[in-house]
């Protein structure tokens, strides 16, 4: 055999078994990588505020763990009167689905989700008042159309109405604020604010909650929450519920305000830090009693630009760098 | 040319991956069941992490790490109908909840120990358990501990289940050891710079284009990639691997100085942490790191800068190599405390390594024009 023969024969096995490495990995492989710049999110607003004798369920979890379905159970108790359902989700490109079940009841497949942020980060909200919730234990799944991505989480926010229950007044915020150090979008951003507009009549107040759901939180950076004034918790951000997903309980009962009570998260030491959610009950003595209020607001979302300025900006510059050699190239020529 | 340091260096490219080859995982039962008459068709299996299977190493945990599931499934393989119970006993190093479930009514929990009326499981049927163990903040060495299922039926009759999972420690020795290396590095880089007037050494044409290409690759390609690398599904990182070393390529080939590759890295770091708000505080001295061994290769190379094809795919390979393990073997245990299956993160460093060979050789012919053009 030429050596021409002996590099034919070489050139022929490789190219075949490259073909086939790609092949097989191909079958066998996702890759751990991301989705496109999205900005800096939406930061958190009130979906949902009302009062009501009853009380609010807030469950969910349990971090990012690429199980396909995503399954989490909820115990739920009667009356559901408003219930929200939020799926958090890496990685988000266009052409992604979700599909949700509850109890077994397919809701219809979503592609773009409500709220998108950063690399991919992005948040499924569902109104899901009038699906197929059961009192007792609900089975909630979720299955996905995503070649690199998964769920954080399942959550949901429920209020229910109990005439024997004190009279509570509840707001519902849901957004992503990516809280970053980054200026791809033109600026870093050091804190996000929740809202929970209105009066609370101080005097009457028995216990008051906030509950929060914040993604890609990293243990040892520290972060702060703030309750209106008050510092109520320092590094919450530390993916303690599951892998990048922290859930939190608060009781703010001696931080609460008569007027726009509000929840501050700060980013502190994180590099980057996303707040969700974050759901805010008082709960009142059993003398005050009042009417059942809902009030429901429109989804409000925000997308980055295609391109960050960035990227355009050293493409620019590296295509006049390039036309300067080559033009140098051209003189020396001529 | 003296061809020799090229041979040894892709010589030991090759034993490395001989070598990781036979790091390859062995497939091993971790628990074994022994069995009764009345419930030897109850079949146990315990999953931990109850993450997606393949990807994650199996019943391995870090300690300091987050909360992970454990999905315990008891399937009735016999033809009758079978009434169980089952108590599972949880190490004591691992903090257990139990979270809310279809069988939250018939579980309770006592300590490390959860207790289960499973009930009937029909022939064929199986039923699940989950529970969630959160791993100690530390433990002093890697330790070996066992989940016992016990699984008990109607007439009294039991079964035991054991399932064996490792607890690594929190790799600290590694975190403090890579500050120490960053710090060191750094330190040495500061000694350089100021004893033998390296940065003197490039001009202000090499400064620019260092910045130039260090802004490609953390901002352009790094958007490119992040973008666009779902398109090639496993492979999507060959997006990144391959510009990032033809870039790397054609600044040793234009700038020509010692110290160039380790300075392209530093600059793309401090790019990506201003405009993509990277973390590179702790980890800097992981991240020079890459381009340090690229700068050590020339110099063994006698100044070879990529200035034959060899040496650019050996500058390539090498950068991915090293960036790739380090990522899947140091900085996800350390810093996300997961750890990835053996296979799923040796394919990764191989398509790195992939990357790199076909980038280093783009680069070569890319680096050869400019500097034709540039002379």
């Amino acid at each position: 055999m030429n050596a021409a023969a002996i590099t034919t024969t070489f050139t022929t096995t490789f190219t075949t078994t490259l073909a086939i490495a790609i092949a097989i990995s191909l079958s066998l492989s996702p890759a751990a990588t991301a989705g496109e710049w999205h900005g800096s999110g939406t930061p958190l607003y009130t979906i949902a505020e009302g009062s009501l004798h009853g009380g609010v369920y807030v469950g969910g979890g349990h971090g990012l763990t690429y199980s396909d379905p995503y399954v989490e159970y909820f115990d739920l108790p009667n009356n559901i009167i408003y219930a929200r359902l939020y799926v958090p989700m890496w990685n988000y490109n266009d052409g992604d689905t979700l599909t949700v079940s509850i109890n077994e009841d397919e809701l219809a497949t979503r592609g773009e989700p409500d709220y998108i942020a950063a690399w991919g980060i992005s948040c499924y909200a569902y109104d899901v008042s009038g699906a197929a919730l059961v009192v007792g234990v609900n089975k909630v799944s979720a299955t996905y159309e995503n070649n690199n991505g998964a769920p954080y989480a399942i959550f949901l926010v429920a209020v229910y109405e109990n005439q024997s229950m004190p009279y509570t007044q509840f707001w519902i915020d849901e957004g992503n604020h990516a809280l970053s150090k980054a200026v791809a979008d033109g600026s870093i951003i050091n804190q996000g604010v929740a809202p929970f507009s209105g009066d609370v009549d101080n005097a009457t107040v028995e216990r008051a909650d906030l509950w929060t759901v914040i993604i890609a939180g990293t243990d040892g950076e520290e972060d702060e929450l703030w309750f209106n004034s008050k510092l109520i918790g320092t590094d919450v951000g530390k993916a303690k519920t599951g892998s990048y997903l922290d859930f939190d309980n608060f009781t703010v009962t001696d931080s609460i305000v008569s007027h726009n009570n509000t929840a501050i998260f700060k980013r502190g030491g994180e590099q980057y830090i996303h707040p969700f959610n974050a759901i805010f009950a008082v709960v009142h003595e059993k003398n005050v009693t009042g009417d059942t209020k809902l009030t429901v607001f429109e989804t409000q979302s925000s997308r980055g630009p295609a391109i960050p300025i960035p990227v355009v900006a050293v493409l620019v510059i590296s295509l006049i760098a390039l036309l300067l050699v080559y033009a140098k190239k051209r003189r020396g020529r001529g | 040319m003296n061809h020799r340091p090229i041979f040894f260096v892709l010589a030991v490219i090759l034993a490395l991956s001989l070598s990781c080859l036979s790091c390859l995982p062995v497939a091993c039962a971790a628990g074994s069941a022994g069995a009764t008459d009345s419930v030897e068709d109850i079949q146990v299996t315990v999953t931990i992490p109850d993450r997606k299977e393949g990807v994650f190493a199996p019943d391995k945990l870090v300690a300091g790490g987050s909360v992970e599931g454990v999905r315990i499934v008891f399937e009735n393989s016999g033809t009758d109908v079978a009434t169980v119970a089952a108590t599972i006993a949880v190490p004591d190093l691992l903090s257990v909840s139990v979270p809310t479930q279809e069988l939250s009514e018939r579980i309770s929990a006592h300590d490390n120990t959860v207790a289960v009326e499973i009930g009937e499981i029909a022939s064929g049927e199986s039923v699940t358990v989950r529970i969630r163990v959160k791993p100690p903040d530390s433990i002093p060495m890697k330790t070996n501990e066992e989940f016992l299922v016990s699984v008990t039926a109607a007439d009294g009759s039991g079964t035991e289940y054991k399932h064996r999972v490792t607890i690594i420690p929190p790799p600290s020795w590694i975190t403090y050891g890579t500050i120490i290396v960053s710090l060191v590095l750094v330190a040495i880089v500061l000694f350089a710079v100021s004893r033998f007037g390296i940065l003197e050494m490039f001009t202000t044409i090499d400064l620019v284009t260092i910045a130039l290409l260090a802004a490609l690759a953390g901002v352009v390609f790094r958007w490119f990639w992040q973008t666009f690398n779902d398109l090639l599904g496993p492979f999507g990182g060959l997006i990144f691997t391959i510009p990032v070393s033809a870039l790397l390529v054609i600044a040793l080939h234009l700038v020509r100085k010692p110290g160039t590759a380790t300075l392209l890295f530093l600059v793309d770091q401090m790019v990506c942490m201003v405009i993509w708000g990277s973390n590179i505080t702790v980890w800097l001295g992981w991240y020079l790191l890459e381009g340090a061994v690229v700068d050590a290769e020339v110099a063994l190379f006698g100044g070879n800068y990529a200035d034959t094809r060899v040496a650019s795919v050996i500058y390539g390979m090498s950068r991915g190599f090293i960036s790739y393990w380090l990522f899947y073997f140091l900085f996800s245990p350390a810093a996300w405390k997961i750890c990835y299956a053996d296979w799923y993160a040796w394919l990764q460093v191989g398509l790195a390594v992939l990357g790199g060979l076909i980038g280093g050789s783009i680069g070569y012919d890319a680096a050869r024009k400019m500097r034709s053009a540039m002379m």
